[in-house]
């Protein structure tokens, strides 16, 4: 029988994650949990300016208090500034930026490590923090990108501009497009910088192997920086090993470098193991943010509800440090229209330093800011026409086919109508208010994004499966699982192909001495990749099997199959074999029982720079958000009385996990729609713990209903496509066009939260 | 590091005997849900901490003599799901419910609510509105009582003296005729600190507010009794009018400033709103609650 006509019996069912138990009985061993006998514990100074000249550091105290270890500054560090492709595979010009391990000669940002120390106790280490004597000379500094931009304006870093770079996208021309509007309708929308906020902030150990590799266990989503650490220290790549254990959240905030380098610089100076574990407040202020866009949209419609043209300008604050702002800016630029087919298109789009907190990835990597301002728009068009949102949604929807406004061939599944459809049919009638100060409204968004890296960057992925005797299964893989089921999802799939449980399969992961190299688990594309990967050495196996068995029993293959531990012969069930039985012969045989595979994502060369036209994406993943609130009149509290989802999720590998992803998208997306938002003044945060940065609490978190189309029309394994970033990005959007219905007043800033909806109310 | 020395005595007795013990500049303690975070901002340790969350004669709800008494160490927990309290007192529950989350109404204490004194505290102005008063222990063994309303004397700053520990509060129960509210705006459902709380026990005789007690949270520097309000609204029959009145008399008892939680304008308007929602509220239910 051929694989692909098989009736699956894992795939695509809600099974339990095979990591699941573990974690809920608090077995599963963290980064942070790591203890090494005799380690020292390391912390940061960080700087008490956001923008300031290091005139001088005087650490002798601190080195003289008993129990310290060591104290380094940006003098101690090999090559304390590496120029990066941050996390980039294939050379493309304009995407590199400064990594600086420490402050030097010019502070940055507020909360910048200026220097650490490495001591026997966390306490000493306090104590030693506040014994470094930084002398500063306070900077001016800039903090808004639009004064960022001046000519005279201060110079964040070292270079004469603080513009990062810029994109264009053009689609015929807007101001013909302009001309055939019936109504155009205009707006600026602000999205403020928000933090990840995962349960586990940044940590890990680090210690000398007896091999003499150095080695890091730290919590990150990308085991492949050992690359970056190696060249910090001046040292071979494989000097340098790094182990991601399962990670407590990343959601792109662990994408970056956070931990790592200092624990091992640490090691390399003192040759005695370490930890370091960054407290809540120095995960807020320090670590990298989603970036605030100030968005402009112009949109001309017809009366009969066609979009003829979209002008978008948008304006993204990179903070302190370059990090991944180009690619997030040319993520929002290709997609700042949406899932819409729009006859004319101008985007324009740039990202600015500041003396802020630097921004870098942050789930939806650039998709979450843009959707807020074309689903916004979307339905302020709509109200312009008198149209209902959904009914103007579908008039104007991407199917296959089609292209976008880069030119690209949407060639895959669309089902973003469909996604839609079916939200608002799941939300139903609008609930009618029984009390005079409150007021209900229904809002939907729709989304696209995309799920595995640029095409440019030429991704790959490796996996290496192999059957032991007894049957059971082995993967090695180095995937970064951070909670949302990469090891898990590769376990079903070799399960799947293998004809074993889950449970007789063990996915060895994210060592980068021991597991084959897989990628970053980022960009949605750890199924997509390392899945694919997965299945490719496992259907080899399978092929193997099946050719050994074939030949054994003078059955043809076809007839074979490998079911419950089981080779069926599906024409004589007597003849019916132990896979143990199986895999012995083959053994004995010397029939290979490994393989090792690569997957290789389709690749392109760059778009074109002057008009932005091309492929940049291998494929996106479709889908909708509709929720229903209730706004107290009183309050502006806004309460969410039905919340449901759509995706095409191609194929759901495991449809619990799934779920999961597109319950735990909404959740993180509602945190930016109704409550997030670092604040500062000239740099400092002023809600560094979560006192005072808002997130979602289970009280305020509504039941989601979920619905999965699965069209079968992915890249990814059997189908599927991925959901870790597109299930959040509809979110915030979908809650302000609810709330915006509720009170018929527009709110185009987030957070919406009491205030600003009560504000708006009573404009 | 220094030393902090620790008390931890399990009842009455043993905690005047521990007095003599207790270094000058100790500080007293219960839940330590407001001192822990404290501590952690940067606020320096006392010499000792005097843990009183143990004492077993201060963790009692009783009635006598027609007075409610409350021990300071008593769980917001403990509030919610007291008999005597939900039956007598629900607006003191339903304060004590709003406070936290779960695992924080596990530990913190009505005593160090209010000796916390934050302007948010929300079972202040519920006590506030029922006219407790605090009763003090000295160190030297002496005690007093105090009307509550004396109490909070400025920002973070109380009547108790530096050697008095609160060891509970008191109050004539409002009765089953009264009409109860307690009404809190957060920036979110769970664990959220009030921009603005209130308390209102009122009394009506028909349409007329016959009496009426109100008190607010998070609007100035304390917890206030709205006596405006109170003056507006006692012996009014209930109208538009009234409730306009009573919208705008709130405006001057209250004084509130903006920070990170919500501005000066919106924390006015929104004491309104609920102010004019709970009287709506009171007269619209026909009968009593
Ligand atoms: C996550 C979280 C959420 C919170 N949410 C709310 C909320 O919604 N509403 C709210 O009002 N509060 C809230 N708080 C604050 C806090 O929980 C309350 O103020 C609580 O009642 C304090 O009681 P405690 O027993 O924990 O006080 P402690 O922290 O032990 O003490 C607080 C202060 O009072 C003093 N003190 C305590 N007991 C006595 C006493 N018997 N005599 C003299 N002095 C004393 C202490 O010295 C200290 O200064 C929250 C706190 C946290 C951590």
């Amino acid at each position: 029988m051929s694989y692909k006509d098989k009736k699956f019996r894992i795939v695509g069912k809600p099974m339990p994650r095979h990591d699941a138990w573990e974690k809920v009985l608090g077995n599963t061993s963290y980064a942070g949990d790591h203890e090494i006998p005799g380690m020292l514990h390391v912390k940061a100074l960080r700087s008490a300016h956001a923008a300031a000249r290091l005139i001088a550091i005087d650490t002798s105290a601190a080195e003289a208090l008993e129990g310290v270890e060591a104290v380094l500054t940006a003098k101690d560090v090999p090559h304390n500034e590496t120029v990066t492709k941050f996390g980039q595979t294939h050379t493309v010009g304009g995407f590199e930026g400064l990594y600086r391990v420490l402050a030097d000669k010019k502070v940055r940002f507020y909360g910048e490590a200026v220097a650490i120390v490495a001591a026997e106790t966390p306490e000493i280490c306090d104590e030693a923090l506040k014994l470094i004597k930084v002398e500063y000379e306070k900077l001016e500094g800039v903090y808004d990108p639009a004064e960022a931009l001046k000519p005279g304006a201060y110079l964040v870093g070292e270079d004469e501009s603080n513009l990062v770079c810029q994109y264009k996208i053009r689609k015929g021309d807007v101001t013909d497009g302009f001309s055939r509007a019936d109504v155009i309708v205009e707006n600026t929308f602000t999205v403020p910088q928000v933090d990840h906020a995962y349960m586990e902030t940044e940590c890990g150990t680090a210690w000398m192997g007896e091999d003499g590799i150095i080695t890091i266990r730290a919590s990150t989503q990308v085991i492949e920086h050992f690359r970056g650490i190696a060249e910090v220290l001046g040292l071979p790549q494989n000097k340098v090993r790094v182990i991601a254990p399962m990670v407590g959240g990343g959601f792109g905030g662990k994408e970056d470098i956070t931990v790592e380098t200092y624990l091992a610089l640490v090691v390399y100076k003192t040759g005695r193991p370490c930890s370091m574990v960054w407290t809540r407040e120095e995960s807020l202020i320090c670590h990298g943010k989603r970036h605030a866009y100030k968005m402009h949209y112009k949109t001309g419609v017809t009366k009969d509800g066609k979009l003829v043209a979209q002008q978008v300008d948008i304006l993204s604050d990179a903070g302190a440090y370059v990090y991944l702002s180009p690619w997030i800016l040319l993520y929002s630029t290709v997609k700042a229209v949406g899932p819409y087919d729009v006859e004319t298109v101008k985007v324009d789009s740039r990202t600015v330093l500041t003396n802020n907190t630097f921004a870098s990835a942050n789930r939806g990597f650039g998709g979450a800011q843009v959707c807020f301002g074309y689903e916004r728009q979307m339905d302020e068009a709509a109200r312009a026409i008198g149209m209902d949102p959904l009914e103007f949604r579908r008039r104007n929807y991407l199917h296959q086919g089609d292209a976008m406004a880069t030119g690209r061939i949407l060639e895959n599944a669309v089902e973003t109508e469909a996604t839609g459809i079916k939200v608002m049919e799941m939300l139903g009638e609008k609930t009618v208010s029984d009390k005079p100060n409150i007021v209900i409204g229904q809002g939907m968004a729709s989304s696209m994004m995309s799920y595995g890296r640029m095409t440019f960057l030429h991704d790959t992925s490796r996996s290496y499966v192999s059957i032991e005797l007894d049957g059971s299964v082995v993967v090695r893989c180095g995937v970064q699982d951070i909670g949302c089921g990469q090891t898990s999802s590769l376990a079903s799939i070799a399960a799947e192909v293998l004809g074993v449980d889950m449970e007789d399969v063990t996915v060895f992961f994210g060592d980068t001495s021991l597991t084959p190299l897989a990628g970053t688990t980022t960009a949605t594309r750890m199924l997509y990749m390392s899945g694919n990967a997965t299945l490719k050495a496992a259907k080899a196996i399978r092929d193997n099997l099946l050719d050994k068995a074939s030949k054994h029993l003078a059955v043809p293959v076809a007839e074979l199959d490998l079911v419950n531990h089981q080779l069926v012969v599906e024409s004589a069930p007597e003849r019916n074999m132990e896979l143990e039985q199986l895999v012995k012969l083959c053994a004995s045989d010397g029939v290979e029982l490994f393989n090792l595979a690569q997957f290789n994502a389709p690749a392109r060369e760059f778009m074109d720079f002057t008009s932005g036209q091309g492929q940049v994406f291998a494929d996106f993943t479709f889908g909708s958000h509709a929720i229903e609130v209730a706004v107290d009149t009183d309050t502006g509290r806004a309460e969410i009385l039905k919340y449901v989802a759509c995706y095409d999720a191609g194929q759901a590998v495991n449809k619990l996990s799934a779920e999961g992803q597109i319950e735990g998208g909404a959740v993180y997306g509602l945190g930016y729609g109704a409550m997030e938002g670092i604040q500062y003044d000239r740099g400092k945060t002023l809600n560094p713990d979560f006192a005072t940065y808002l997130i979602p609490t289970s009280m305020d978190v509504p039941e989601i209903e979920t619905d999965m189309i699965e069209s079968g029309g992915g890249l990814g394994p059997f189908g599927a496509k991925g959901l870790g970033e597109p299930s959040s990005v509809p979110s915030a959007p979908a809650f302000v066009n609810a709330v915006c219905d509720a009170i018929g007043k527009s709110i185009n800033d987030l957070p919406a939260t009491p205030e600003a909806i009560l504000k708006a109310l009573e404009s | 590091m220094s030393e902090v020395k620790y008390f931890n005595p399990r009842s009455y007795s043993e905690l005047t005997t521990l007095f003599s013990q207790l270094p000058k500049g100790f500080q007293t303690v219960a839940g330590t849900t407001d001192f822990i975070p404290a501590a952690r901002r940067g606020v320096k340790y006392p010499v000792a901490l005097l843990d009183i969350s143990k004492v077993t004669e201060l963790r009692e709800i009783k009635e006598e003599n027609n007075r409610i008494s409350i021990g300071a160490a008593v769980t917001m927990a403990e509030l919610v799901s007291n008999e005597l309290i939900i039956n007598q007192c629900p607006v003191l529950a339903s304060g004590a419910k709003s406070v936290g989350s779960p695992l924080t109404r596990s530990r913190a204490t009505i005593g160090g609510n209010i000796a916390n004194a934050s302007p948010s505290a929300d079972t202040a102005p519920v006590l506030l509105t029922l006219n407790a008063d605090v009763h003090l222990l000295a160190t030297d063994g002496t005690t007093r009582q105090i009307p509550l309303a004396g109490f909070f004397l400025d920002y973070k700053k109380t009547a108790r003296k530096e050697n008095e520990i609160i060891t509970g509060f008191s109050f004539p129960p409002p009765g089953p005729a009264a009409w109860t509210r307690f009404a809190k705006v957060g920036q979110r459902n769970g664990a959220a600190i009030s921009v603005a709380n209130m308390s209102m026990i009122l009394k009506k005789d028909g349409d007329r507010c016959d009496d009426i007690a109100v008190a607010f949270g998070a609007v100035g520097p304390v917890p206030l009794r709205a006596a405006s309000v109170e003056t507006a609204a006692r012996g009014t029959i209930f109208s538009d009018q009234f409730i306009t009145a009573c919208a705008t008399a709130v405006q001057q008892d209250i004084s509130p400033i903006s920070d990170i939680r919500g501005s000066a304008d919106y924390r006015r308007h929104v004491a309104a709103n609920i102010l004019a929602r709970a009287l709506t509220d009171a007269f619209a239910q026909g009968g009593v609650k």
